[in-house]
C-alpha cells in the first residue's frame, strides 16, 4: 500500500471508477496511453490528459494508436494501452490489435460505449450486444474481451484482463466501458499486481535435465530461435547456451537479430527470405539435435513446413504456450515455459554435468565461422545509380548504431531487410510477420521510440507502406521525438506483388505501379520532418548520421532501382503451391 | 617613388601567364630583371595577390612586349599555360556555361583591379556585350591583355576561343573600352548584298539588251539575295555545327571523367573502410595485449602488497618482545640516565608499532581510505564488460565461460566503479585461477532487500553469482580463505590469494555481503551482494580484530549441495 500511485481526486471525495482504473494502470507501470478522444470515451481521455504521470499520445487514426501501443510493448516488453471511442474508433483499432494478438504483444485496449441505460435503443455510435457487438468483434483477436456493466465489476474485469495479457503467452485484452460509468464513485479493496498476477516462470525439472543431457550428447546441435526468445528477454541466455556447447543458431524471420548475426555460430535466418547456410544446415542430414525456442514453426519459419526439418534428429521444442507444442512437427522432448527461465536452468544443468566430468560432444567450433552467402551477392557492391536495395543496406550497416532498434514493414523491402541486413549484438529487429499488416512498421516505431528514449529507432519501410499509414508521421513530429528515422525504400510500386506476379507469370498486375513518381521526401518535409534523399552508393552513411543528429524525427528516402527483385523465391513457391493444391 | 607607384591598382595575378612565359622562355633571370626594374620581387608573380600601381603595371607590360618581340608573340605569351593560371578555379569553371563565365569575369573584375569595372550591356546565350571603364589612362597593351583574357576562356574545354569585336578603346581616346563577344559564327550580310547587286546588275544588263523589261528580270536581284543568303547560312551552319560537335565531345569527356571520378571515390571509400577494419582489428589486438599487461601488473602489485603485509605482520612479533622487555626493565630501573634511556626506547618502540600499524592498514586496505565516489552503472553494459573480462581470463584454457543477466537483476546500480571493478575482478580472477577445466558461470541477478537477513528491507541488491568447476574447498578451508593470515602461511600458488579478503573489506565498506558454497572436487560458488544504492558508507576497518568481525558480518558459508 505504501507504493500505491496517487489518486487524482482529493482524499475526502470517494474515488471515481476512472481513478481506480488509472491506479491499476500505474501499478503496472503504464506511463503512456495512445488514442483519439471521442464523445463516448471523453471522461477517460479528460482524466488521462490531466494526469501528470501518464502521457496521452494523440494519434491521427485509431489504427495508428494500436500500432504505436504495439511498438511500445514490443520494444519495452511491458504492457501498453490504446483507446478508441465507440463505433469506428473501435473498429479502426482492430487491425492493430490483431497484429498484437498474432505476435503475442501485451496490450490493454479500451473502447467507448453508449451510456449503460440507453443500450439497445439505438444510441449514436452504439456498439452493444443488441447491435454491432464490438466485444464480439474483438474476441477472436484478443485473449479477453468484455463489456464492463457496472462500476463494481470494473476492477474484476480489469484484473482478469491484466492477468491474461501479462501471463503465459502475452497478448492484447479488450475492455468496453459505457460512458456513464467512468465518473461514478467506486470504493473497493485494492489488489496489488503481485496478488492477482502470478509470474509464470515455472519449468519442469525432469524435462530440463533430459534436455541438458541430450544437448551435451549431440554432435551437431542446432538451436532455432523464434520471436518468443525476445518476448522472454532470453537473447543472452540463448547465446550462453550456444557458446557453452557450442551449437549453431538459426532464427526465424521474426526472430532475426535475437542471436547476433555476425557471431561465428550464426546460421542467419531460416525460412522466408532466409540464408542458404541456415537452410542447408537445418534441412541437411548432419544435424542430430534441433532445439526450437519460442517459435510456433509456422509457414514462414519452416519453408512451407519442410519435412526435412524433422528427419533423423532429436527434436526439442520450447514454448510458453503448450498449444504450440507439436502443432506442425512431432516433438521428442517438449519444454513448456518461459524461455529465459528454462535456458538458465539448462545452462546450470550442463554446468553441473561438466562439474561431474561430462563434456559436450558437439563437433561445431566457435572458431569456425559460418560463411554468409547472399542471393545476388554482387549487387551488394554494385556502384550503379540508382542504388540497388542490396548496396544501400550494406552502406546502412556501417552507420547503424550498436544499440539501434530496427523496424521493418511488410513488402518487398521486408524480404531485403531479412536477407541483407546483418543485425549485430545489441541491435534489435521487429517485424509483424504473424499478421503481416502493412503500415505496422511505419507507425509502431513511434511507440518504440517513446518507450526507449535512449536508443535510436530506425524504421525501414517501403513507399507503399508510407502511403498506407504515413500520415502518422505527423504524430511523431508533434511530439518532437528525436533519433527516430524512417528510411523509405522507394521503387514507386508494391514491389513484392509486382515482382511475384512476374515470377508466377500470373498476369502483370501493372496496377501496383504508380503512374507518377511519389516524392516521399517532399511529403515528409511538408509534414515537418527533416529529410534526405539517397540515390547513389555511399550516401546512406552520411544521411543516417545526420538524421540521427536531427532534433526531431527525420526521413531518408532511398530511390532504388525498381528492376531489382527482392529475394522472394520461397514465398513465390509456397503461394504457387497453395494455388495449385 | 611617386605617390602613384604606391597605390594598389592591379593585381599581378593578371600577368601570371606572361610571367611564366618569360620565366620558361627567357629564364628566371629575365623575370627577376623586370621585377627589379619595376620595384617588385620575382616571387610576386607566382600566383600571389601582389598589387601594383598603374605606372608599374604599364612598365611591366612594356618590358613584357620587349621580351616577346612582337605584339602577336606578346598576346600568345599572355595566354601561356592558361589552364594552370586559374588554379583550382578551373574545376569550378567546368560547371559553367560560356555566358556564366563571361558574367563571372565581368563581376569579379574587382578581384584583379581596383580601378576598372565592367558594365554589362547584353548577356545572352550566344553573345555578350560589355563596356570597361577605368580611372587610369590605360594603354593599348593593357586593353590587349584584357582581350586575351576574354577570348581564351573556352580553351579550357579545348574549344576555339571566343570571337571578340572591339568597338571602342580607352587608348584610342574613347571614354571606355567596349567589347562584343560571340562564340558562334556570325551571319555575314555581305554575300546576300553581293548576290542582290549581282542580280540587279544582271537584270539591268538583260533589260538594256532586250529593252523589254519583264517581271522575270525584276525578280533577279531577289534571287541573287536569296542565293547569297543560302550560301552564307550554309557556311555558318557548318561552322556552328562543327562547334556544337566539339562542345558535345567535350561534354561527353567531362561526363566520362566525372563517372571515373565517382567510381574512384567509391573505390577509395571501400579501401578506407577496409583500412578502418584492419585498424580496428589491430587496435583490438593491442588492447588485448595491454589488458594482459595490466593484469600482470595487477598480479605483481598484489604480490607486493601481500609481501609487505607479511613483513609488517612478522615484524610485530620481535617488536612485541622488545617492548615487553623494555617495560620489564623500566619496572626494575628507577631513576637515573638508564631509566631515561629505557623511556626513550619504549617511546621509540611505540612509534615503530604505530608506523607498522599504518603500513598494515595501507597494505590491506587495497582501495580503503580512498574516498568513494558512487556513480550509476548500467547492468546491461556491465554484463557485456564482465563477459569480455571473463573470456579474456579463460582465454586459451579448456574452460567455457558463461555470463548472463536474469530478469531479477536491477537495471542499474549506484556504486563506486573502482570498488565494483575490484570486487568483480577478485571473484573472476579467483574462479579463473582455480578452475583448470570445465566451466564458469557468472549470473547477474538481483536479491530484494527484504530477502537479505538483517536487511532493512529498503535497498535491493545486485547479486553476482560466480560458479566454477574448480577444485573446491573443505569446510574448514572455506573459513580460512578470508583471513589474510591464511595466505601468508603458504604463499605458494595454491593459496587463495589476498583477493578474497580484499573483497570482504570492499563489501563491508559499501554494505554488501558475500555468500560462499564449496565442495572439494566439485567447485565453488560465490554470491556477492552489492546494494543498488550507496547508503551511509562505513569507515574502513583498521585492525585485524575488526577484520575478524567484518568477516563474520559479511560472509555467510552455505552448506554444500549433495550431488
Amino acid at each position: 500500500m505504501t507504493a500505491s500511485p496517487s489518486s487524482t481526486t482529493s482524499p475526502s471525495q470517494p474515488p471515481r471508477t476512472i481513478d481506480v482504473f488509472l491506479r491499476y494502470l500505474k501499478a503496472e507501470g503504464v506511463t503512456v496511453v495512445f488514442g483519439i478522444p471521442g464523445g463516448l470515451l471523453y471522461p477517460f481521455f479528460a482524466v488521462i490528459e490531466a494526469d501528470p504521470e501518464i502521457e496521452l499520445v494523440m494519434t491521427k487514426h485509431e489504427q495508428g494508436a494500436a500500432f504505436m501501443a504495439d511498438g511500445y510493448a514490443r520494444a519495452s516488453r511491458k504492457l501498453s494501452v490504446c483507446a478508441g471511442t465507440s463505433g469506428p474508433g473501435s473498429t479502426n483499432l482492430l487491425t492493430g490489435v490483431a497484429c498484437a494478438f498474432a505476435d503475442g504483444v501485451p496490450m490493454l485496449v479500451v473502447t467507448g460505449q453508449a451510456a449503460s441505460h440507453v443500450l439497445g435503443r439505438g444510441a449514436a455510435q452504439e456498439t452493444s450486444r443488441e447491435d454491432m457487438d464490438i466485444v464480439a468483434m474483438f474476441r477472436p483477436v484478443t485473449k479477453y474481451s468484455a463489456m464492463v456493466t457496472s462500476p463494481e465489476s470494473l476492477a474484476r474485469h480489469l484484473r482478469r484482463a491484466l492477468r491474461l495479457a501479462l501471463t503465459g503467452r502475452p497478448g492484447p485484452v479488450h475492455l468496453n466501458v459505457p460512458v456513464d460509468l467512468w465518473e461514478r464513485p467506486l470504493d473497493e479493496a485494492w489488489f496489488d499486481p503481485k496478488t492477482y498476477r502470478p509470474p509464470t516462470h515455472t519449468f519442469d525439472r525432469a524435462a530440463v535435465q533430459q534436455a541438458a543431457t541430450a544437448l551435451l550428447a549431440a554432435k551437431h546441435p542446432v538451436l532455432f530461435a523464434g520471436a518468443g526468445v525476445g518476448t522472454a528477454a532470453a537473447e543472452e541466455h540463448l547465446r550462453v547456451l550456444a557458446e557453452l556447447l557450442p551449437a549453431r543458431v538459426a532464427t526465424t524471420p521474426r526472430g532475426k537479430g535475437l542471436f547476433p548475426e555476425d557471431h561465428p555460430l550464426s546460421l542467419g535466418v531460416m525460412g522466408f527470405a532466409g540464408h542458404a547456410a541456415a537452410r542447408k544446415t537445418l534441412l541437411g542430414s548432419d544435424v542430430d539435435l534441433l532445439f526450437t525456442v519460442g517459435t510456433s514453426l509456422n509457414e514462414t519459419a519452416t519453408l512451407n513446413w519442410a519435412p526435412a526439418l524433422r528427419e533423423n534428429r532429436t527434436f526439442l521444442q520450447l514454448d510458453i504456450d503448450a498449444d504450440r507444442i507439436g502443432r506442425n512437427y512431432p516433438v521428442d522432448l517438449p519444454l513448456v515455459g518461459d524461455a529465459q527461465t528454462i535456458l538458465v536452468e539448462i545452462v546450470y544443468q550442463i554446468h553441473r554435468s561438466i562439474r561431474e566430468g561430462a563434456r559436450a560432444a558437439s563437433r561445431w567450433s566457435i572458431d569456425e565461422r559460418v560463411e554468409r552467402v547472399h542471393i545476388q551477392e554482387a549487387l551488394r557492391d554494385s556502384t550503379q545509380t540508382p542504388v540497388t536495395p542490396q548496396r544501400w543496406r550494406k552502406d546502412l550497416e556501417e552507420a547503424l548504431p550498436d544499440d539501434a532498434i530496427v523496424f521493418s514493414d511488410i513488402g518487398g523491402h521486408m524480404l531485403s531487410n531479412i536477407h541483407y541486413l546483418t543485425m549485430r549484438d545489441r541491435q534489435r529487429f521487429f517485424l509483424n510477420l504473424g499478421f503481416g499488416s502493412m503500415g505496422h512498421g511505419t507507425v509502431a516505431p513511434i511507440g518504440a521510440a517513446l518507450s526507449q528514449a535512449r536508443q535510436p529507432v530506425i524504421a525501414i519501410i517501403g513507399d507503399a507502406c508510407f502511403t498506407m499509414n504515413g500520415m502518422e508521421l505527423v504524430t511523431a513530429v508533434e511530439y518532437g521525438i528525436p533519433r527516430l528515422v524512417w528510411i523509405v525504400e522507394n521503387n514507386n510500386m508494391h514491389g513484392i506483388t509486382f515482382h511475384a506476379a512476374r515470377q508466377l507469370n500470373s498476369g502483370s498486375l501493372d496496377c501496383v505501379r504508380y503512374s507518377r513518381p511519389l516524392d516521399v521526401a517532399a511529403i515528409a518535409r511538408a509534414m515537418g520532418l527533416a529529410t534526405w534523399v539517397v540515390d547513389a552508393p555511399g550516401q546512406m552513411q552520411g544521411a543516417l548520421r545526420e538524421a540521427l543528429a536531427a532534433s526531431g524525427p527525420s526521413l531518408i528516402e532511398v530511390r532504388v532501382d525498381p528492376n531489382v527483385s527482392p529475394p522472394l523465391g520461397d514465398r513465390v513457391k509456397s503461394i504457387s503451391s497453395f494455388v495449385e493444391s | 617613388m611617386s605617390d602613384a607607384n604606391s597605390t594598389a591598382d592591379y593585381s599581378l595575378r593578371i600577368l601570371w601567364s606572361l610571367a611564366r612565359w618569360i620565366e620558361d622562355k627567357k629564364g628566371r633571370q629575365a623575370l627577376e630583371t623586370i621585377a627589379r626594374d619595376v620595384g617588385v620581387r620575382a616571387e610576386d608573380f607566382d600566383g600571389s595577390t601582389h598589387w601594383v600601381s598603374h605606372a608599374q603595371f604599364e612598365r611591366i607590360l612594356e618590358l613584357g612586349l620587349e621580351a616577346a618581340g612582337s605584339e602577336e608573340a606578346f598576346k600568345a605569351a599572355c595566354s601561356y599555360r592558361f589552364k594552370e593560371s586559374y588554379g583550382a578555379f578551373r574545376y569550378m569553371m567546368w560547371g559553367l556555361s560560356q555566358q556564366q563565365i563571361c558574367e563571372a569575369a565581368a563581376k569579379y573584375q574587382k578581384v584583379v583591379t581596383s580601378v576598372g569595372r565592367f558594365e554589362v550591356l547584353l548577356s545572352e546565350r550566344t553573345r555578350f556585350h560589355a563596356r570597361y571603364f577605368s580611372d587610369r589612362p590605360e594603354s593599348r597593351l593593357l586593353c590587349q591583355v584584357r582581350q586575351v583574357g576574354w577570348t581564351i576562356g573556352p580553351t579550357i574545354w579545348g574549344l576555339p576561343p571566343i570571337q571578340l569585336e572591339e568597338l571602342a578603346c580607352i587608348a584610342r581616346g574613347d571614354p571606355y573600352c567596349e567589347y562584343h563577344l560571340r562564340w558562334f559564327e556570325r551571319t555575314n550580310v555581305l554575300p546576300p548584298v553581293a548576290g542582290g547587286l549581282l542580280g540587279g546588275a544582271a537584270a539591268f544588263a538583260a533589260a538594256s539588251l532586250h529593252a523589254s523589261p519583264s517581271i522575270l528580270l525584276g525578280a533577279l536581284p531577289l534571287v541573287g539575295i536569296l542565293a547569297g543568303l543560302a550560301l552564307e547560312l550554309r557556311r555558318t551552319g557548318r561552322v556552328n555545327l562543327a562547334f556544337a560537335r566539339e562542345v558535345n565531345l567535350v561534354v561527353r569527356d567531362l561526363g566520362q571523367s566525372e563517372a571515373e571520378t565517382r567510381a574512384e571515390i567509391i573505390a577509395l571509400q571501400d579501401r578506407q573502410r577496409e583500412w578502418i577494419r584492419i585498424m580496428e582489428q589491430q587496435v583490438a589486438e593491442r588492447t588485448n595485449t595491454l589488458e594482459r599487461v595490466v593484469q600482470g601488473l595487477d598480479g605483481l602489485q598484489q604480490a607486493r602488497v601481500s609481501t609487505l603485509r607479511g613483513f609488517s605482520h612478522d615484524l610485530r612479533n620481535p617488536l612485541f618482545v622488545l617492548r615487553g622487555n623494555t617495560q620489564f626493565l623500566r619496572e626494575h630501573v628507577k631513576g637515573g640516565p638508564e631509566a631515561e634511556a629505557l623511556e626513550d626506547m619504549e617511546t621509540a618502540s611505540i612509534q615503530i608499532e604505530q608506523m607498522l600499524q599504518r603500513l598494515l592498514e595501507v597494505a590491506t586496505q587495497d582501495s580503503g581510505g580512498v574516498k568513494l565516489t558512487p556513480k550509476k552503472v548500467a547492468i546491461a553494459a556491465l554484463a557485456d564488460t564482465l563477459r569480455r573480462r571473463l573470456r579474456a581470463l579463460v582465454f586459451g584454457c579448456e574452460i567455457k565461460a558463461s555470463v548472463f543477466c536474469t530478469r531479477e537483476a536491477p537495471e542499474e546500480i549506484e556504486i563506486d566503479p573502482v570498488v565494483l571493478d575490484r570486487i568483480v575482478d577478485n571473484l573472476l580472477t579467483n574462479a579463473a585461477k582455480y578452475t583448470l577445466e570445465g566451466s564458469i558461470v557468472l549470473e547477474i541477478t538481483g536479491t530484494p532487500g527484504s530477502a537479505m537477513s538483517g536487511g532493512q528491507g529498503g535497498v535491493d541488491y545486485l547479486t553476482l553469482k560466480v560458479s566454477d568447476t574448480g577444485r573446491g574447498m573443505e569446510p574448514d578451508q572455506v573459513e580460512k580463505v578470508f583471513r589474510p593470515r591464511a595466505s601468508s602461511e603458504g604463499r605458494s600458488s595454491d593459496s587463495w590469494g589476498i583477493g578474497l579478503s580484499s573483497t570482504v573489506r570492499l563489501l563491508a565498506q559499501i554494505g554488501g555481503r558475500l555468500d560462499v558454497m564449496s565442495k572439494p572436487g566439485l567447485g565453488t560458488t560465490f554470491w556477492a551482494h552489492l546494494p543498488t544504492r550507496s547508503s551511509s558508507v562505513r569507515p574502513p576497518a583498521s585492525s585485524e580484530e575488526n577484520f575478524e568481525s567484518m568477516v563474520t558480518h559479511v560472509v555467510t558459508v552455505r552448506k554444500a549441495e549433495n550431488s
